[in-house]
């Protein structure tokens, strides 16, 4: 589904920096998929590659057969709806309830409205928090507003999750609801691939393990461990 | 575009007018703001350029014709003149017209008649208007050459430093207006660019969940749009008030100034400021979003 064939990606600024070197990864249909690697080792570069955030400097990268680097506009934004994303610091809209923060990403992309008045209450179940919709996220815990997040990213039934650090701001109880959700979305078939540096938690969840070091990948195991 | 999606759209631009009420009033602010200054200066420009075409419009060439000539011969110099190129019109003004002109002008006090006794020292003149006013010296020169013209005056040197003063009113009133545009459309970009990045985080949401960038710039369009009507409705209101009212002081106290009150010609710079304000707000919005957009 998700293929990196000799990928590289250099950052030209004041200083010149090689985030990714020579990266050949497959992630298959339904996999879930932990990055991990100390911070400055490519996992959030490997995400926004896969988010057509940023473009390969080199090397060419395929999801489902078709290739990054040659969408533009439209099709990238087509493309990203394939695609649920999930962020480290949430980024909510502070001044929208729970409700309108989730089916924002379904008005987003033009879903007729009697859909939306069905689909959000019933995602925000799945993910907890059916007694909050009309809540503002200040009035959320930290746990609470990333799972308005996850709600937010498989909304709109995305093939692929991604998440950047999803439990890098959370406490451990909180990681780990957050985690058995994402066990809970990939039972359903969504391929999930999370960065993280959370080790204890990569520990605990027995799956792929795709180590990163220096924008090298060191280490690739089914069922690994940090 | 689906129905659906264009009730997002509306609902979002209302709501964000709504919840970020004090940016909203700071932009219709300094929208109206700049626009006020921008009519204001438009409509000096115009009562300038009036005032220049009013003084233009009172030259005159006098054409003094030779002493000679019979009155026959003078009323047939007319067809001559008149065939002058840039000549408008042409009235011929008799010795004797002359002469009670120049008793009316001194008054009733001394009588000029009685002074000069019954020799009349005024030619036949022709009072002629050019089509242009610029072509007064030529066309002064023109008449000049024709058989029959003694002398012509037509303020000369006067004239010449009017017309350059009138011509530096126009292109300094036209220098004005832009730069005054050019700096309001600065002024409008900065406070939509405020109110853009402000709103950068959900753009930036819409733009990772897949929304295509017409979806998204639209609410921003909307929104522009009715900030840029809203502060330039208020800017012609405020410069309507403040206009009618300077007319009446003015066609009071200083009666002489050509003030223009050509009514289309000041509604239709009213309607020019609301479709610059309107459109200001819409290309400035776009023109904002477009570094959010490239994610």
């Amino acid at each position: 589904m998700i293929q990196f064939f000799n990928v590289s990606k250099t950052f030209y600024g004041e200083v010149k920096v090689e985030a990714l070197i020579d990266i050949n990864l497959h992630i298959k249909k339904g996999e879930f998929v932990f990055l991990v690697g100390p911070s400055g080792a490519g996992k959030s570069t490997l995400t926004r590659l896969l988010i057509r955030e940023e473009l390969p400097t080199k090397g060419q990268l395929l999801v489902e057969d078709r290739s990054l680097l040659r969408m533009k506009g439209k099709e990238i934004a087509y493309y990203r709806r394939k695609i649920g994303f999930v962020f480290q610091d949430f980024r909510l809209l502070m001044n929208r309830t729970v409700y309108e923060n989730v089916a924002f990403a379904m008005e987003a992309i033009e879903m007729p409205a009697a859909e939306i008045r069905e689909r959000v209450p019933a995602i925000l179940e799945m993910v907890g928090l059916k007694d909050k919709l009309h809540a503002y996220p200040h009035q959320l815990s930290g746990g609470q507003q990333q799972r308005v997040c996850i709600a937010r990213a498989v909304v709109n039934d995305p093939k692929i999750i991604i998440a950047d650090e999803p439990t890098g701001n959370l406490d451990p109880d909180n990681s780990w609801e957050v985690m058995t959700l994402f066990r809970a979305i990939n039972k359903r078939g969504t391929t999930v691939i999370i960065a993280t540096h959370d080790r204890d938690m990569v520990n605990l969840m027995k799956k792929r393990v795709v180590a990163l070091s220096n924008g090298r990948i060191v280490r690739d195991e089914e069922r690994g461990e940090y | 575009m689906k129905l659906s999606s264009l009730r997002y759209i509306i609902r979002d631009a209302f709501q964000s007018i709504r919840r970020n009420a004090i940016m909203t009033i700071a932009s219709v602010a300094t929208m109206s703001i700049s626009l006020l200054i921008l009519g204001s200066a438009w409509l000096l420009v115009l009562n300038s350029q009036h005032m220049a075409s009013a003084m233009e419009s009172e030259l005159e060439i006098n054409a003094y014709l030779q002493q000679e000539l019979t009155r026959e011969e003078a009323l047939n110099l007319r067809r001559a003149l008149e065939a002058v190129p840039g000549v408008a019109k042409v009235s011929f003004v008799s010795r004797e017209e002359g002469l009670q002109r120049l008793q009316d002008r001194f008054g009733e006090e001394t009588s000029i008649v009685d002074t000069l006794g019954e020799s009349n020292p005024l030619p036949d003149m022709y009072s002629i208007k050019a089509e242009i006013a610029e072509e007064v010296p030529q066309i002064a020169q023109a008449i000049q050459e024709v058989e029959g013209v003694d002398t012509v005056r037509y303020g000369q040197g006067m004239v010449e430093k009017l017309l350059a003063f009138t011509q530096w009113l126009r292109t300094a009133g036209i220098v004005l207006v832009v730069a005054i545009g050019l700096g309001a459309v600065f002024l409008i970009a900065t406070t939509i660019r405020l109110t853009v990045f402000a709103r950068r985080k959900a753009i930036s949401i819409m733009k990772l969940v897949g929304a295509t960038d017409w979806y998204i710039r639209m609410p921003f369009l909307l929104e522009g749009m009715i900030i840029g009507f809203l502060g330039a409705g208020l800017a012609v209101l405020c410069l309507q008030l403040i206009y009618n009212q300077l007319v009446q002081n003015i066609m009071v106290t200083l009666n002489f100034l050509p003030i223009l009150q050509d009514e289309s010609l000041i509604k239709s710079v009213y309607k020019s400021l609301l479709l610059i304000g309107t459109s200001l707000g819409a290309i400035g919005s776009v023109i904002s979003m477009h570094r959010f957009l490239r994610i």
